[in-house]
Parts: C-alpha cells; structure tokens; sequence
C-alpha cells in the first residue's frame, strides 16, 4: 500500500493541462403529508455526474455532513448512487466533500443546501395545506471541478469517465434530476462580446486622437511661453537702455510672425 | 350661563331684581370705550423688572456735582449726577486707563549699545516718544513718523523699537545678573554651606552673566511689551509682501489659483492610487515623446490595472488542489489597492445586464472564460471610457490658456456654436491631416456629455482616404441619431447653415467638383470642415454644423448654392443606413 502511494506521489505530472469535471449536486424534496410533525418531508441529497456519468472511477468516496440532529450526521459512500435519503421538517445546508481516487489531490468541499419548501416567499397557511405529496421540490447546483495538471494516471481516469454507461438509472429520485444547457447564455455573452469590442476599438481610437491633439497643444502652448518669455526678457533690457529699442522691436516682430507661418503650414 | 340653564332645564340660582344701573352718575374721566369698565385702583406696589418700588418710601437724592478723574493730568472739573450722600473717591472709570511701561535709556546707554548706521538719535527718540505716546499702535505711529520725520516703512520702525528695547534687556539682564553673582558667591563664601538652591542660584546666575547677550533664555518684559529677542525683519517684510500680494490679486487670478489647487488635488489622488498599486513607474514612462510613435500605455495600464483586479477574487491553479468553476465567476475585488472603485464594477454590471448577460451563468468552462472576457473587455472600456472624459477636459483647458496666451488658437465657445455671435472669417482653405485616424465620435455613444460640440471637433474625423471620411460622416450621422431620424438630421445639418457658412461651402464644393458625383469625397470635404486643429483656426461654420446636428437648432432655407452639396449628403446618408 505504501507502495503505491509512494508512486502516485512521486508519479510526474502533466503540464500545462487543466481537467474539468462537471458535477451535479442536490437535493430532491417530497412532502410527506400531514402524519407527523418531525417528518412532514423526505429528501434526497446527492452527488451526480449531469450527463449520469459514473464517477467512482475518480472518486474514492463522497462524505455527506448532515446536520447534526441527524443521527449519524457523517455519512460516507464509495459508490454510486452517491445518496442520503432521510425525513426530517428543516432546511440546512449539507457539506459533501469528494475525496479522489489520487491521494495528491485535495480534497474538494461542496455545500449543498437542502431545500424543502419551493423558492420564494414563504407559504401561507393555506398553500402549506396545499402542498403536494406528488411533486418534489427540486434544488440542483451544477458546478466543473477544475484539476490543474493531473498525474498521469489520474488524467488518464478523468478521460475515462465519459466512457463508462450512464448510472443515472441507479439514483432513485433520477426522473426528476433536470438537465444543462449553456448554448444560449453563450449566445448572449458572445453577443455582447462583439458590442464591447466595437465600443473599446472606437475608444481606442478616441484615446489616440485625443493624446494627438494634446500633445500638439502642449507644444503650442510651449511655443508660445518662450515667445512671451523672450518678449519680457526684451521689455526688461530695453528700459535702461533705450537705443536697441527699434532693433529689437523688429525683431520681435518678425519672430512672432515667423512663428505666425510657422504654425498656419 | 343662562340660556345654558335654560337648555338642560335647570333653574338657575335666583338672579338680583332690578337693573344693573349705578347709584351714583360715573364722574368724569379720560378713559373711553372699553377702559370705561376697568376697576380704577391705586397699585400698592410698582414693580420695576424684578424690584418692587414701595412709594411710601422717600425717593433717592442725587446732586449735580464737580469731578476730577486722577487719570486726567490736567485737573479737569467736570459736572455729573451723583448720589447725594456717597463718598467716590476717584472718577470710577479712572481704573481702565493703563499704559504701557515706556522703554528708556541714558546717553551713555544709547552711546554705548544703541548706535545705528541708519538711525540718528534724534530719530530713535522721536520713535520711542511715539511708541510711548500711542501704545506700540503701529499704525498710527507709522502715520505720525511720516507726517514728521523721512517716512520709512513701518516694518523698519518696528525693527529699530524692537531692537532697541531687546538690547536693552539683555545688557541690563547680564549687568544684573553679574551683580547677583557677586552677591550670591560672597554669600556662598561666608556660610560655606552646601545649600543645593543656593548652589543652583549662583550657577545660574554666573551663566546669565557671562554668556553673550544673544544667548539668553527668552524673557519677556511685560510691562513694556518687549522681549530680549529681537524682531525678524526679513520674515516680516517677507509676510508683508505676501499680504500685499495677496490682497492685490485680481478676481482672475484667485480663479486661476483656485482652478491649479484643483488640479493639483486631483493629480495628488492619482499619483496616491498609482502608487498605491505600484503602477506610478508605468505611468511616468508614458511621456508626451513616446506618446506618439509606441503603442499607448493608456488602454495597457487600463488592461494591466483590470487584470490585478480580476486576479484578486479569480482561483488560482494549483497542482493538487482542485477549485470550482463557479469560482471564476466571482466579481472583482473592489477597494484602494486595485484601481476599480465599487462604482465601476457596478456600471459593468449594469452594463452587461443590458446587453442580456445574466449577472450568473452557468458554470461550464466556456461560459466562464466568455464571462470573463466579457467583463474584462467592459471593465477595461468603462476605464478607457473614463480617461477620455479627463483627457477632454485638460485638452479643453490647455486650448483656453492657449488661446489667452494670444496663440494661434480659435477657441470656439458656445455662443459661436449656437449662432448667437456672429462668426469669424473664415480661413481660405480646408486643410488635409496626414495621420488619417478615423477616430469616431464615440463620444456621443458614451451618455449625456453636456459639452457635445466641442469634444466632437476635438475627436473630428480626419480626412485622407474616402473610406475613413466614409466612416466619419456614417459615424457623425448616428451620432446625431440619438434621438433624431438621420435623414432629418443631415438635412437640418445642411439647413441650420447660415449665408456665411453656406457661402464657405459653396467654395468648397466648388473646390472638389470631379468628385461631386462620387458621394464620399464631398462628404470628405463635409468631414474635412469639421476638423479642429489646435493649429489652424477652427471653421466655426462647421463646427456650427456638428453643433447643429446635436443641438437640432430650426431649419432654414438652404441657398442654392448648396443644393448639390445637400443632394450629395442625402445621397450618403441613405446609402450609410
């Protein structure tokens, strides 16, 4: 045994890869009707794989932690149909944790709440009499276990999976599990992918038109503090000296009418 | 009270025969109407506020009598009420009039301590009689030198008083403190006692004594309001200048001052935040040089800054610790070290929700990297979407101080735009940018820009190819779709044009006419006018016309002239739809 632990450890791994494991859990509610207090429903909390695939090829258990008034609040399965069944009144959520079948990777903890009463604001007193003993009360929560760089061994068990027949038919509340699709939210994502593209390319554009035109007013303005810089420098050395008063008159002129032509090119 | 009894039928009790006439006839009195049936009584008691006056009581005696106040120095007798019976001693008030201890010294005093280069003695005189006589009031003392002796600022009086005195003090403190040495060392000599005060006493006085003048402890002088430091003159000549300065600023320049504190906050905010996320080395490397030739550092540091905050809450891969998918689709970390605020993560939200984008998807692997693209793309586009606001707004005012300077800027402000002042003359010919960026006004997409006319000419297309004109005018045409059908908008474009411009385009179309029939250089030429280079000065005429179009002023007659120019831009705007 420690053996073979010792190889998986040191058993290489693959790089640069990333494995993802759909899975489903739930919970599958019935109401019992009006016999007892302590047991008005029965629930069925699970772990599947959404197309029914058989996961105890990666799976060395599921520990389901229940709440503790349940006797036996720690309940382990080794293999499918990963189910507890029990009957109680509350609602709680359930932790599952997943232990694989490669002792190198950890552990994954799911929480599960287990819902008894359909969504929304709670019943009256008439729709609690109302209720059903035919139609359950259906809470599921698909979820992808993502596996970076797996030993090769366990890559290879993860690719296994799709292979193996469907054990839905083996969970017993399986006609009421619902089924997945993510087409058309990614439709809509793709869709509005392409919009904020269009809108950032434009932005873009904006931006470097806008840097453009700063960058040429920067200039101006530069240029043109040098020239009101020159010209104080001048005002002040023309006042204790008058005669260079004409010379540097024209001067000025022609420099500021230089810069004139320069800037209407 | 009768007609009561009367209504619950209960019997009154037996009311007085006879009528209510008086005995006697009322004698005559001043009073009337309702005063009439008051009770006239005499009042026992007045009452003043609180104090009740008997009037049996004799009033006060008060004589008018002579009083000299021992402030006066001149005796003077005046004449006021006073009890008649009381002692005063002195004129009450005499207690308030204080002054000063005046500062004084001998000849030989001034001789040996006080001389100055630019003070005389007469002058020092003068001012410590002044300084005496009005309090150390420098105001008035300043006023009454001027009037008197060569006038100096009142910061140098100062200076010379303040010296004076702070001499004064020192050498005086030092002598005093040399003969209580001498004293306190005879005493120590004669009881030769180990007295710990008496030993700290002569230490301190020896030290007092001997030390230069400069170097003593500060001590105040109270009594004539003088220490022996003496007044800075340069820090208060420094403090007036500035007080001078300030009052002395014009209402444009507190503008300004209040406008640079503005920006100086904001740009300290900025230079905080970069720091913050260490990202202030990134944005001093885009300076206005590399600006041009590399790529933007702008739309990278908006990429660089939404990354770090998306990689905050994201999972990261680690080999043998599996995460969930449904980690990935948690929201970005909001706060002061990412450069994401609450309110921008919720504008990406909102954003998403309008184009359909559930807030949570499902969480397959697809869906997950789609989302985040797709919130990374719409962080990363409000950011740019943000800078551009600013960098507007620095362009905008760096053209304003551009055109204050006198530079060869045509600023166009609103009243231009909306026709209400008439416009310039216009510039010959249109002029062609090399550069052809066909940058779009996405500004008007972005919601509500207030200043719409003139970020429009600061982001107007340029002309070179047909295609980005093509571009520029599709684009100036849906710009003016919100809200207006664009066919009615390019018509009223071309209709809001007054004589003026109208004329201008005239010669325009004139200028390009073998491409009259081709719709896209005409519209070219449409486009080419709404150029705004800093350089050249604006054709408010077009500028007028983007306006126009976002404004949706009424149509006017359009000139013949035009017709050919309007045709062609009908002929563009269906075919852009």
């Amino acid at each position: 045994m420690t053996e073979g632990n010792n190889a998986s450890s040191s058993e290489t791994r693959l790089e640069n890869t990333i494995v993802c494991l759909p899975v489903a859990t739930g919970s599958v509610a019935f109401y019992l009707g009006n016999k007892s207090d302590t047991q008005t429903h029965e629930w069925t909390l699970y772990v599947r794989g959404p197309s029914g695939e058989d996961l105890s090829v990666v799976l060395e258990k599921v520990i389901f932690q229940l709440h503790p008034s349940f006797a036996q609040p720690t309940r382990e399965l080794t293999e499918p149909p990963y189910e507890v069944t029990e009957r109680g009144w509350g609602e709680f959520e359930a932790q599952i944790r997943l232990i694989w079948k490669d002792p190198s990777e950890q552990s994954v903890l799911l929480s599960q709440p287990i819902k008894l009463y359909p969504p929304g604001a709670p019943l009256t007193a008439q729709q609690q009499l109302q209720q059903s003993t035919e139609t359950p009360v259906v809470s599921e929560t698909y979820d992808e276990i993502v596996i970076t760089n797996p030993t090769e061994s366990f890559y290879q068990q993860l690719q296994s999976i799709g292979t193996t027949p469907s054990c839905q038919e083996l969970y017993s509340q399986h006609a009421h599990f619902p089924t997945y699709s993510d087409t058309q939210v990614c439709q809509a994502m793709l869709q509005a992918q392409k919009l904020v593209n269009e809108h950032l390319a434009q932005t873009k554009q904006n931006l470097i038109q806008l840097d453009h035109d700063l960058a040429n007013v920067e200039e101006a303005l530069r240029v043109q503090q040098d020239e009101v810089r020159k010209k104080a420098a001048r005002k002040a050395a023309q006042q204790p000296t008058k005669t260079p008063a004409p010379t540097s008159a024209t001067t000025a002129a022609t420099t500021s009418t230089g810069n004139k032509k320069q800037k209407t090119t | 009270m009768t007609d009561i009894a009367e209504i619950l039928g209960v019997k009154s009790a037996p009311q007085p025969i006879g009528n209510n006439k008086p005995l006697l006839p009322k004698p005559h009195s001043d009073l009337t109407g309702s005063a009439t049936e008051l009770p006239t009584t005499v009042p026992t008691f007045v009452r003043i506020g609180n104090r009740q006056i008997n009037p049996h009581k004799p009033a006060r005696k008060w004589t008018w009598a002579p009083f000299s106040s021992s402030s006066r120095p001149d005796g003077l007798l005046l004449n006021h009420w006073v009890r008649a019976n009381v002692e005063y001693p002195d004129y009450p008030y005499a207690r308030f009039d204080i002054h000063l201890d005046p500062v004084q010294y001998t000849i030989e005093e001034y001789k040996a301590w006080l001389t100055s280069e630019d003070w005389s003695q007469s002058e020092t005189d003068t001012l410590m009689e002044y300084a005496r006589i009005f309090e150390l009031r420098w105001p008035v003392i300043h006023d009454r030198w001027c009037a008197v002796c060569p006038p100096r600022p009142v910061e140098d009086l100062q200076h010379r008083f303040y010296t004076v005195a702070a001499k004064l003090l020192q050498r005086r403190v030092s002598h005093e403190a040399a003969l209580e040495t001498k004293a306190l060392e005879a005493v120590a000599a004669d009881s030769n006692a180990e007295d710990p005060k008496l030993l700290l006493e002569t230490a301190a006085a020896r030290s007092l004594a001997s030390s230069d003048p400069q170097h003593q402890p500060l001590m105040q002088h109270l009594g004539t309001g003088t220490s022996n430091k003496v007044f800075d003159l340069a820090y208060e000549k420094e403090r007036r200048a500035h007080w001078e300065a300030l009052w002395n600023r014009t209402k444009e320049e507190e503008a300004e001052e209040l406008a640079l504190r503005n920006e100086l906050k904001q740009v300290e905010t900025q230079l905080r935040k970069l720091k913050k996320r260490g990202a202030h080395v990134v944005a001093a490397n885009g300076t206005a040089a590399s600006r041009a030739a590399t790529p933007i550092p702008a739309p990278e540091v908006a990429v660089q800054q939404v990354d770090q905050a998306m990689a905050t809450t994201a999972p990261t891969p680690v080999p043998g610790v599996p995460y969930l998918q449904s980690a990935r689709l948690v929201l970005p970390a909001t706060g002061g070290e990412t450069g994401i605020s609450k309110a921008l993560v919720a504008r990406m939200e909102a954003l998403l929700a309008e184009m359909n984008v559930p807030s949570t998807v499902i969480a397959t692997k697809r869906a997950c990297d789609l989302m985040d693209t797709v919130r990374r793309d719409a962080l990363t586009w409000l950011l740019l979407e943000k800078q551009v606001i600013q960098r507007e707004g620095v362009l905008r005012a760096r053209r304003l101080k551009l055109a204050k300077m006198g530079g060869n800027i045509r600023v166009v402000d609103e009243e231009t735009l909306l026709g209400i002042a008439p416009p310039p003359a216009p510039r010959p010919k249109p002029v062609t940018k090399a550069p052809a960026a066909p940058a779009a006004t996405a500004a008007a997409a972005a919601p509500g820009k207030a200043k719409a006319p003139v970020s429009k000419t600061a982001t107007g297309s340029k002309p070179a190819a047909k295609k980005p004109a093509a571009t520029a005018s599709s684009s100036s045409t849906t710009a003016a779709s919100t809200g207006a059908p664009t066919a009615s908008t390019a018509t009223s474009s071309i209709d809001a044009k007054t004589k003026k411009p109208a004329a201008k385009r005239k010669r325009k179309s004139e200028d390009a006419p073998p491409a009259l029939p081709n719709a896209a250089p005409s519209s070219g030429d449409v486009a080419s006018t709404i150029n705004t280079k800093p350089k050249k000065k604006a054709k408010p005429g077009t500028t007028k016309e983007t306006s126009s179009v976002s404004t949706s002023v009424a149509p006017k007659a359009p000139p013949a002239a035009a017709a050919p120019a309007v045709t062609t831009q009908k002929e563009n705007s269906p075919k852009k739809e």
